[in-house]
C-alpha cells in the first residue's frame, strides 16, 4: 500500500504562530489529490491524533483545492515548557505523516 | 484604475538584483518588504537583537531605498529588525539615514512604533480586552510585569495613515505581513478584498514563485476586480498552485486569514494561469471587516543565562540504558551542586538526545529503534552565567565518570568535539505573551513620528 510520502509532491510543516503547528501535503495533479482526499480525508483527524498524541477534535483538516494541498493544523504543545523546545520553526514535525497509508479507492 | 506593488521576501534574505530592476521598470506604485518573523523564537524580541546580519540587511535596504526613490514610489518596510521593537526600529532608522546620505538624498520617513507601554497592556488585561491566541492561558497582569519587551502587530491602518501623511519611506515596527502591502492600494481606492488578498499573496515575495531559490521579486497589478501576480525575473514562474499556496503559508486556515482589521476570505476565489505561462490572475477575493479591531501582542520574558555542552555517546553498553544513565547522572549532579550551597531553584538542566527522538519526541515513528550513537546536548539555564557554567563544569566529570556497569575501567563516557567544551548560549527568553488585544481604532497602540533622513533637498 502506498503512503502519503510516496504519493505527495511535497510534505512540510511550519508553525502557524507559537501555539499552532500546520502541515501541508501538496500533490502534483488534481487526480492524485482527489484520490488521496477520498481515501484519507474522512479518517485523517483520527489518524493525525494518534500520530501526534492529540484528541482528534483538536485536529483541523482542509482539502485546499486551489493549491492541491491537504492542510492539517494542530495545537502545538511546547508553550508550557518553552526551554525544552526542539524545533522553533516547526519545520520537521511533518515526518510522521510520511508513513500514513493511503488505501486504494476503486472508481 | 490600476495599482502596482513590487515586493520582496525578507530584508536580509537577499533577492535578485536583475529581477528587482525589471520590477522597477514596470513603474510600481509601492515597493515593500517584510523584515520580521517570530520563527526565531522569543530571543530577538527579548534581547533587542536582529537575527539577520547587518551587511545583508544593508545590501537589501540600499537597493530598495535607491530603487523606490528612482521611480518615485513609497517604500514600506514592516517588522523592522526582525522583532520590530524599538531597538530594532532604531537600527533601521540609522541604516536608512546612512543609505540616504550615501545616495545624497533626503527622504521623509514615517517611523511607526510597535513597542507597548506596560501600563496600557495591564489596563487592557484588567478591563478584559485581551484573549489568548491558541490553547494557552488568558493573559495575566503578572505576565505583563515579567516581560522584558512587548510589541503589538499593527495592521494596515497606521501604515495607511503614514502614507497619507506623505511618507517617502515607512519604517514600521512589528506588523502583520500583508499590512505592509494592503494600505497603499486601499488608500488609492481599491477594494479591501483585492488589496488584502494581493498583499497576502506578495508578502513572502519570491515564495509565490514555483522556484523560490530564483530569488525573484514579484509584481502584483491590482484593479477593481482582482490582481495579477508576475515574477519580475524573466526565468521565474508563478502557477495557480504556487500562488494559492501562499495564502495558507504559516496560517492555520487556508481560506480565511485573520488580520487586525478583519478577515481575508479566499473561499470564492478563481485562480487563472495566464497565457504567458508565468502570471496568475486572481479574482473573487473578499475581506470582512472585524467588529472590533484586535492586534496581536508578543511578549518575551527573560528566563536566565544559558550554557550548553555537546557530547557524543557511542558505547552500546551505555546506550542500552540511556534513560537510567541520565536519571542517575542528573541526581548525582544535583547533589553535587547542592553541596556547593547553590539553590536548586537557581538553575535547571534539560537535554536533547540527537539520534534518539530529539526532534519529534513521542511522535517519532521510529522511537523504539535503538540508536547507534547519540548527540547529547546538555542545556543549563541559570540565574547567572556563572552558575550555568559551574553546573556544566560539574556535569562533565560526573557524567563522564559515571560507571553504572563497572566496566569503564577509569575511562569516560562523554566524547567532546570542542575545546573549551562549554558553549555560551547567551540569554534565554520565552514567550510571555501571545495574545490578542482590542484596539478599537487600530492606531492607538502605534505611535508614529515623521523624520527627515539623509541630506540635501
Amino acid at each position: 500500500m502506498k503512503t502519503l510520502g510516496d504519493l505527495a509532491a511535497s510534505v512540510k510543516s511550519a508553525n502557524a504562530g507559537a501555539t499552532r503547528l500546520t502541515m501541508e501535503i501538496g500533490f502534483a495533479d488534481a487526480e492524485t489529490f482527489d484520490r488521496v482526499c477520498t481515501a484519507v480525508l474522512p479518517t485523517l483527524p483520527e489518524t493525525v491524533g494518534l500520530l501526534y498524541g492529540l484528541p482528534a477534535d483538536t485536529v483541523r483538516v482542509w482539502a485546499y483545492q486551489p493549491a492541491l494541498t491537504l492542510k492539517i493544523t494542530v495545537p502545538r504543545g511546547s508553550f508550557a515548557d518553552q526551554l525544552a523546545e526542539t524545533d522553533f520553526d516547526g519545520v520537521q514535525q511533518h515526518v510522521p505523516l510520511l508513513d500514513v497509508r493511503v488505501p486504494e479507492v476503486s472508481g | 484604475m490600476t495599482y502596482r506593488i513590487l515586493a520582496n521576501c525578507v530584508v536580509g534574505l537577499g533577492f535578485s538584483r536583475r529581477g528587482f530592476d525589471a520590477g522597477l521598470a514596470a513603474r510600481p506604485d509601492l515597493v515593500g518588504c517584510d523584515a520580521g518573523s517570530a520563527d526565531f523564537g522569543p530571543a530577538p524580541l527579548g534581547s533587542g537583537s536582529d537575527p539577520k546580519s547587518e551587511t545583508a540587511v544593508l545590501r537589501d535596504l540600499r537597493l530598495m531605498v535607491a530603487g523606490s526613490a528612482d521611480v518615485g514610489a513609497p517604500l514600506v518596510i514592516g517588522s523592522c529588525g526582525g522583532a520590530g521593537d524599538d531597538p530594532h526600529l532604531g537600527r533601521y532608522v540609522d541604516y536608512v539615514d546612512r543609505i540616504c546620505r550615501e545616495l545624497g538624498t533626503r527622504r521623509r520617513v514615517a517611523v511607526i512604533h510597535a513597542r507597548q507601554d506596560k501600563a496600557a497592556v495591564r489596563q487592557a488585561v484588567r478591563r478584559g480586552g485581551t484573549s489568548p491566541l491558541g490553547a494557552i492561558p488568558p493573559l495575566a497582569v503578572a505576565d505583563v510585569d515579567s516581560s522584558a519587551a512587548i510589541v503589538a502587530m499593527m495592521g494596515a491602518t497606521p501604515i495607511g495613515d503614514a502614507l497619507a501623511g506623505g511618507a517617502d519611506i515607512v519604517l514600521a515596527g512589528r506588523a502583520v505581513d500583508p499590512a505592509i502591502f494592503a494600505a497603499g492600494p486601499m488608500l488609492h481606492g481599491l477594494p479591501a478584498g483585492v488589496s488584502w488578498h494581493a498583499a497576502k499573496s506578495v508578502d513572502k515575495g519570491y515564495l509565490a514563485c514555483v522556484d523560490p531559490s530564483d530569488g525573484s521579486p514579484v509584481l502584483a497589478e491590482l484593479d477593481a476586480d482582482g490582481f495579477t501576480l508576475t515574477p519580475t525575473k524573466p526565468s521565474s514562474r508563478c502557477t495557480v498552485q504556487s500562488v494559492a499556496r501562499i495564502t495558507m503559508h504559516e496560517n492555520p486556515d487556508p481560506y480565511r486569514i485573520a488580520q487586525p482589521e478583519g478577515e481575508i476570505d479566499t473561499e470564492h476565489c478563481v485562480y487563472q494561469q495566464l497565457d504567458d505561462g508565468r502570471s496568475v490572475r486572481v479574482t473573487g477575493s473578499e475581506f470582512r471587516a472585524a467588529g472590533t479591531i484586535r492586534v496581536k501582542l508578543e511578549g518575551a520574558r527573560f528566563v536566565g543565562h544559558r550554557k550548553v555542552a555537546i557530547i557524543g555517546l557511542r558505547d552500546p553498553r551505555l546506550l542500552a540504558d540511556l534513560d537510567g544513565f541520565l536519571a542517575e547522572f542528573q541526581a548525582k549532579l544535583a547533589r553535587s551542586v547542592d553541596s556547593l550551597g547553590i539553590e536548586r531553584s537557581s538553575w535547571s538542566l534539560r537535554w536533547r538526545q540527537y539520534g534518539r527522538n530529539a526532534v519529534l519526541g513521542a511522535a517519532e515513528p521510529m522511537r523504539d529503534v535503538p540508536p547507534r550513537e547519540v548527540g547529547l546536548v546538555l542545556d543549563v539555564v541559570a540565574d547567572t552565567a556563572q552558575t550555568a557554567e559551574l553546573v556544566l563544569r560539574k556535569a562533565g566529570p560526573i557524567g563522564s565518570r559515571l560507571d553504572r556497569l563497572g566496566n569503564l575501567g577509569g575511562g569516560g563516557n562523554f566524547a567532546y568535539p570542542f575545546s573549551p567544551n562549554i558553549l555560551d548560549g547567551g540569554q534565554a527568553y520565552e514567550w510571555s505573551i501571545w495574545h490578542l488585544m482590542d484596539a478599537p481604532d487600530g492606531v492607538a497602540p502605534f505611535a508614529t513620528e515623521f523624520v527627515d533622513l539623509g541630506v540635501g533637498r
